[in-house]
């Protein structure tokens, strides 16, 4: 009996990516908010679903909470599932929401007036108007929140500012559809779709702001990069409000004038795929180059 | 050439860059606030020009109201982008003799005024400072209005007004100034600044 000694090859271990994948989760919320606003708007202003005014509160309700609970579901806990969590992600939406609802909000209502002059005012001055007034509001706001209760200490890795500034999106978009659900009796169709859109805007704003506060975190960028990406996030943002309106209102024509909900929600698809993939691309390289530099920096050594 | 700093950490584990970076973004938040204040101040209160050589006066009213000098006034102007009652100055000029007085004429007005609105209420009259010093008299009333056309089947508005009587050689001058009640401190600046400008 002859025995032949074999080498077995140790199985492949697969380094363990220690945090939770932010894109994946920012892709599958978006992903499943659309899907059920769209299928809300199908059912009642296509179908024409009727349902008593109370069922329909309470639907409108939960729609408000959906992006909220789409994050629970698919950011926060997945958290507690990696060996590396994020810490203060429930403190970012939660303190982002109350200086919305306490500071955003009546600076808007009271202190800007722009329910009296904006949407009045000609196409230029909109543009201008929402841009400086409503988009740097909420930006700043979003900014001084996560800037001062995780930057920089809980900035581990560069996605990190991606994860806290969207929870702070959330926080804020979730009171800007919360206060439009209890101010307007509008059918849950419509409502969807503004939920989406809201959301979106504040995601894509935010995450122009998550790339200044990570590459200041990371690399050396010039002092005016972070005060850059906020600019841009505020006009993104201050124009994607009235664009959304004037492809939304009805026209006036000799046929009569029907509002176009769907323009609105291709303008809010658009600048989330849009936007959102540069930023993964830009973030990706920044992370490539950091880990060139720092294998060339290794090789020299 | 890459620059590494080193030895530049404050308290707060921010480096001068990032220090820097905070402050441009909190000046640009405060200089946005101002922006935006000065915006919403150049459009609100807008005005435009209108001159009356016969009646001599001179005054600017707030930009897109509908002006409108058919009735017995010298001229009146409207915001009519309200959905209820539509906020109004008029200015009138009424012929008096050398006798009469403030009183004799605001008499008239509340006999006039007490047939024609709804609920008419005056209040008690006071002294008045003009832009150029001089004294008026303003009283201010109320009254409840419902809309002109009846298949709007809208509920009656509360309005509120001010009526500014001016003395001047044989004639009265009287501004006045009504909005919905709910709107009278927001739009009353307005007003003021209609006044302020108001050359006769």
């Amino acid at each position: 009996m002859t025995t032949t000694s074999r080498l077995i090859t140790p199985p492949q271990e697969d380094e363990i990516y220690p945090y939770r994948r932010v894109w994946f989760s920012i892709a599958l919320e978006a992903g499943l908010l659309l899907a059920i606003c769209v299928g809300m708007f199908i059912a009642f202003n296509v179908i024409g679903v009727q349902l008593p005014i109370i069922f329909r509160q309470v639907i409108n309700i939960g729609l408000v909470a959906l992006p909220v609970v789409l994050w629970f579901l698919f950011s926060l806990a997945r958290e507690q599932a990696v060996s590396l969590p994020r810490q203060r992600m429930l403190t970012v939406l939660i303190v982002t929401g109350l200086a919305a609802n306490a500071i955003g909000l009546p600076i808007l209502q009271n202190v800007f007036q722009i329910d009296r002059w904006l949407p009045l005012a000609d196409a230029p001055t909109r543009l201008v108007g929402y841009a400086i007034t409503v988009g740097s509001l909420q930006e700043i706001i979003k900014y001084l929140v996560v800037r001062y209760t995780t930057y920089p200490t809980l900035f581990r890795i560069r996605l990190d500012s991606v994860a806290y500034t969207v929870a702070s999106a959330l926080g804020y978009s979730t009171v800007l559809n919360l206060q439009f659900a209890l101010t307007t009796n509008t059918d849950p169709g419509t409502l969807g779709l503004e939920i989406f859109a809201t959301t979106a805007f504040h995601i894509v704003a935010s995450l122009l702001v998550a790339y200044g506060l990570s590459e200041l975190r990371f690399a050396s960028p010039s002092p005016i990069l972070l005060p850059l990406t906020v600019v841009l996030a505020a006009l993104i943002h201050g124009l994607a409000i009235p664009l959304r309106a004037g492809l939304i209102n009805a026209g006036f024509s000799l046929s009569g004038g029907f509002t176009t909900p769907l323009f609105g929600l291709i303008v809010a698809i658009g600048l989330l795929v849009g936007v959102g993939s540069t930023m993964a691309f830009l973030f990706e390289r920044a992370e490539r180059a950091a880990r060139e530099a720092s294998a060339e920096s290794g090789r020299s050594t | 050439m890459t620059v590494i700093e080193v030895g530049r950490e404050d308290r707060g584990g921010l480096t001068l860059r990032q220090r820097w970076s905070h402050y441009l973004v909190l000046i640009y938040g405060v200089a946005m606030l101002l922006i935006s204040i000065n915006l919403r101040d150049s459009i609100l209160y807008a005005t435009v020009p209108y001159e009356d050589v016969r009646a001599g006066i001179r005054a600017f009213y707030p930009k897109g109201w509908l002006l409108d000098n058919e009735g017995d006034y010298v001229f009146r102007v409207r915001d009519m982008t309200r959905p209820d009652f539509k906020t109004t100055i008029q200015v009138q000029i009424i012929p008096i003799s050398v006798d009469s007085t403030a009183r004799n004429l605001l008499d008239n007005l509340l006999l006039t005024r007490a047939q024609i609105f709804g609920q008419y209420r005056q209040y008690p009259r006071a002294a008045f400072q003009l832009s150029d010093e001089s004294t008026a008299t303003a009283v201010n009333y109320t009254f409840v209005a419902g809309q002109d056309d009846p298949f709007l089947e809208s509920f009656p508005t509360v309005v509120a007004g001010q009526d500014i009587v001016v003395l001047q050689r044989e004639q009265a001058v009287i501004v006045t100034f009504q909005v919905s009640a709910e709107r009278y401190d927001q739009l009353y600046p307005v007003f003021q600044t209609f006044l302020e400008d108001l050359d006769f």
